[in-house]
């Protein structure tokens, strides 16, 4: 099964879900008249998901960004090596 | 039959890192006694990169380095397979051969491999101590982006997805490239994502990759959009 297919199958039954709920609530009363806070809170639900998303989304690529390492130490030790390699192979006259 | 790395470094223009290089998997493997060989791939090089390879295959000998150069620049997975097909050795080990890549690291992705016999072992620049040298902040960001990108929508079970320091089984390596269609990073994206929906294990090990493309920017908007659309396309397919 594809990934499309997997999100799909968690995503439109809930999907579908949400949508009986909401017509369900919205029948008679708009989202403002209705008498239960829990309801507008459950009829908000997906704009909130994808807010809490992407504010986790935005801080995991931030954090990883700012904590991600940058081999300082790699770059020396290539340097050394490098040079290692250089000397070698001119006293084994393989480069000029 | 005893275990035989063969080491692919497809070439254009190395010139001058391809001596380093070959010195640098020469003295990292023979220390640590494994029984490997280096194929050179050069895409007609113009800098002269072949008579290079050349003078080092009369030096180090032929069966530690293996030449089989193609005419111009036909791409990095025709070079895979080419290398595959001359390749006498049960394991792959892919790598850039512009020094990015330190070989150090592969006596690790050899061991790494015998601990649970994985079908490829992925050097990884996003796990532990792993990381890279010569990134600015806005690359780190891209890079970063992507990675989160890629992760959330493919759930691939390896943390780099576009790296190309890796160890592979033969066989599956020639089944994963014979069945990818992509170019560029998304080829290396690719080959993880099909991997994992073939069962295939993947284990990973932390590298520094050291950027050695100075000024130059690898990352346009040509290689993001690539990229997008083929994360999209696997997505959607795989």
């Amino acid at each position: 099964m594809t990934m499309l297919m997997q999100w799909l199958q968690v995503l439109v039954p809930a999907g579908v879900l949400w949508l009986s709920v909401a017509a369900t609530f919205l029948k008679d009363k708009s989202f403002f008249e209705q008498e239960s806070a829990f309801v507008q809170f459950l009829l908000l639900l997906p704009l909130l998901a994808l807010i809490a998303l992407g504010v986790y989304a935005a801080g995991t690529v931030l954090y990883k960004t700012f904590t991600f390492n940058d081999c300082t130490e790699a770059s020396k030790d290539l340097q050394k090596d490098v040079a290692e390699a250089k000397e070698f192979l001119k006293k084994n006259k393989l480069v000029d | 039959m005893a275990d035989k790395y063969s080491i692919l470094l497809p070439t254009y223009n190395e010139r001058e890192n391809l001596p380093l290089i070959i010195y640098l998997i020469i003295k990292a493997l023979d220390a640590s006694k494994f029984n490997y060989e280096i194929i050179v791939i050069d895409d007609g090089s113009p800098d002269g990169t072949q008579e290079v390879a050349e003078k080092l295959q009369k030096f180090y000998g032929e069966d530690k380095i293996v030449l089989r150069p193609r005419e111009k620049k036909l791409g990095l997975g025709t070079a895979y397979i080419h290398g595959i097909k001359h390749a006498t050795g049960n394991y792959i080990v892919i790598m850039d051969a512009d020094l990015s890549h330190h070989p150090k690291f592969i006596p690790m992705f050899i061991k790494k491999q015998k601990e649970n016999n994985y079908d490829i072992v992925s050097g990884t620049r996003y796990m532990g101590d792993g990381g890279v040298f010569g990134w600015d902040f806005k690359r780190k960001l891209i890079s970063c982006g992507a990675n989160f990108l890629s992760q959330f929508l493919l759930q691939p079970g390896a943390s780099d997805l576009t790296g190309s320091f890796r160890l592979y089984k033969k066989n599956v390596l020639e089944e994963l490239v014979n069945s990818c269609v992509s170019k560029g990073y998304s080829f290396q994206m690719e080959i993880i994502v099909r991997a994992k929906s073939k069962k295939y294990t993947i284990g990973e090990v932390p590298i520094s990759f050291v950027d050695r493309v100075y000024g130059e920017s690898k990352l346009g908007t040509n290689e993001i959009y690539q990229f997008a659309s083929s994360l999209l396309y696997l997505f959607a397919t795989v």
